[in-house]
């Protein structure tokens, strides 16, 4: 009595604006998936590419020595002279950094000898060697990965070409 | 009842245009941040996309056009030779760094450059260099045109970018007070080889006065002359021709004066731009900088090893080879007192001197090396 109730428009009223703010919540939950689905993708990408840098850095540093005037006598062939010498120089690793950046280590060993010569070389087995070692101990780095290529090695000393291989890796902090 | 509904209309409009302008906000705000971070790793991208370029130059040889510098301005960047040589761009909202440089690059950032490679040939050792030029019009005022002089041009001229077959262009003139002399190839301007047969063929009797006439920003202008001096003009670079192996750089519009040894120090110091830099100091001179920085830590490297190599040679030759065992010896010891030399101040230009005397004397004991079948020639 003098108390009017509501009415079914009102209740129709209601139920519209529950369903426009239902409508409204899920559109923005929809925005918000989007945002974090794209993040978490530029996230994986970045991953991704870092993968892809490193790849990048080990062909650049194969074919930057393998042209490098230190290590070869021509394009693409190196000189065991040269590979020798240069193991032997004070401080090479940190000038060898100086020439072909940071973060790397490479062995150069013959798959084939004429003169079966396999073991490390040093300043007394030289030229019956065929093993050079450069730059393994960086212990302040984590090992990342290794690329391996096949490479001509020129023997100074019996002036004739041998077949080695050649193992750049790469390290990262 | 209709006046509830509308209540609600109401409601309705005015919840919607508040949800609406929030959800516009934070979308507009998220796709800018998100622009403004995808513009500085395109920067980046583009400036590693310069370097390997760059070096694929470097190990190959073979020129080839880059264009992504149209993509942004770039002309913020330049290379920091003080530490470990790289690139860097700075502009109010941002500064991005390249990785190492490792090779010496000269090079501008407008849209379009081509990208070559030269070098400087000591016979036991060659030092690349690579050069990324963009739309050049150099100029030459040789205030003297004695041989010696005219010799050393054309020894300047070849050492400069050749983009034959190439777009953009570097060409080549002369300027003689208020006359720039440029169409001296079948009445077109003059490319690097055309330009450099002309000189051979031209030789000295012409006499120039110093240049005064207007240039662009394309132009770079050479003088040559003994008496180079700070303030004779006040723009371009003065070199004097180069005695006993080493002359000097002047660049006339901030006054510095530079040792040079090598045509790589000219080459780095003429495709540099003329503004400067917070230090007052040109492009040109940073990029000469940089290039003596990497030359003599790069000859340095190679010397010590040439004379190391040497030994090593020595001591496994078999008897009976005199020449070679003379050859090596004399050849190490020239390689070691390279090493002693590059560790003193090259900019005094008696010590610069004495280094180009000693590398001349390594060639010529490099080539004795060849000549006795000791070494391969190149």
């Amino acid at each position: 009595m003098g108390v009017s109730m509501p009415g079914s428009g009102w209740l129709k009223g209601q139920s519209n604006i529950i369903e426009y703010i239902f409508m409204t919540l899920f559109v923005i939950i929809m925005i918000v998936v989007l945002i974090v689905f794209i993040s978490w993708f530029q996230y994986s990408q970045i991953g991704m590419r870092g993968g892809n840098l490193q790849t990048e850095r080990a062909e650049f540093l194969m074919n930057y020595m393998i042209n490098s005037p230190y290590l070869v006598i021509e394009n693409s062939m190196l000189d065991d002279s040269k590979l020798t010498s240069l193991l032997f120089m004070d401080d090479y690793c940190d000038r060898m950094d100086g020439i072909f950046g940071t973060g790397w280590s490479l062995e150069i060993d013959l798959l084939t000898s004429e003169e079966g010569c396999y073991g490390n070389c040093t300043l007394e087995s030289y030229p019956c060697c065929g093993s050079w070692t450069f730059c393994k101990n960086r212990r302040d780095f984590n090992k990342t990965r290794s690329y391996v290529i096949p490479v001509n090695v020129f023997r100074k000393m019996s002036d004739h070409v041998e077949l080695a291989s050649m193992k750049v890796t790469l390290y990262a902090k | 009842m209709s006046l509830v509904a509308e209540v609600y209309r109401v409601f309705q409009i005015i919840l919607g245009i508040i949800l609406s302008v929030f959800i516009l906000y934070v979308l507009i705000a998220y796709s800018g941040g998100y622009s403004g971070v995808q513009q500085s790793l395109d920067r980046a991208t583009i400036i590693k996309n310069f370097l390997t370029d760059s070096r694929s130059v470097y190990f190959t040889g073979n020129a080839i056009n880059f264009t992504d510098f149209g993509a942004f301005d770039f002309s913020a960047c330049e290379v920091d030779w003080r530490q470990e040589p790289h690139i860097v761009c700075v502009t109010e909202d941002e500064e991005i760094r390249s990785e190492s440089m490792l090779i010496p690059i000269f090079f501008n950032t407008d849209s379009e450059v081509v990208i070559t490679r030269d070098y400087v040939d000591f016979g036991w050792w060659r030092f690349y260099y690579i050069t990324a030029t963009s739309r050049k019009r150099i100029l030459f005022n040789p205030l003297e045109t004695d041989d010696e002089v005219w010799e050393f041009m054309v020894d300047v001229v070849e050492h400069l970018p050749d983009t034959y077959g190439f777009s953009p262009k570097t060409t080549y003139g002369f300027c003689d007070g208020m006359e720039r002399i440029e169409n001296l190839c079948s009445g077109s301007l003059c490319e690097q080889r055309e330009f450099s047969s002309l000189l051979t063929r031209s030789r000295s009797g012409m006499t120039f006065s110093l240049c005064t006439t207007d240039m662009n920003r394309e132009h770079r202008l050479i003088v040559i002359s003994r008496d180079c001096a700070p303030g004779m003009s006040d723009r371009g670079i003065c070199i004097t021709p180069m005695t006993n192996g080493a002359g000097k750089i002047v660049f006339l519009d901030t006054g510095a004066e530079y040792t040079f040894t090598n045509m790589a120090d000219i080459t780095a110091a003429v495709i540099g731009r003329t503004d400067q830099d917070m230090f007052r100091r040109t492009e040109g001179e940073n990029f000469l900088s940089l290039n003596k920085k990497l030359f003599f830590r790069m000859m340095g490297l190679a010397a010590e090893e040439m004379a190391e190599r040497s030994s090593l040679i020595l001591s496994n030759l078999p008897a009976g080879s005199e020449q070679c065992i003379t050859g090596y010896s004399d050849f190490r010891d020239s390689m070691e007192i390279i090493t002693q030399i590059l560790k003193l101040d090259l900019e005094d230009e008696p010590i610069a001197q004495t280094l180009a005397t000693e590398l001349d004397n390594a060639g010529v004991l490099w080539q004795y090396l060849i000549n006795n079948g000791c070494e391969h020639a190149r």
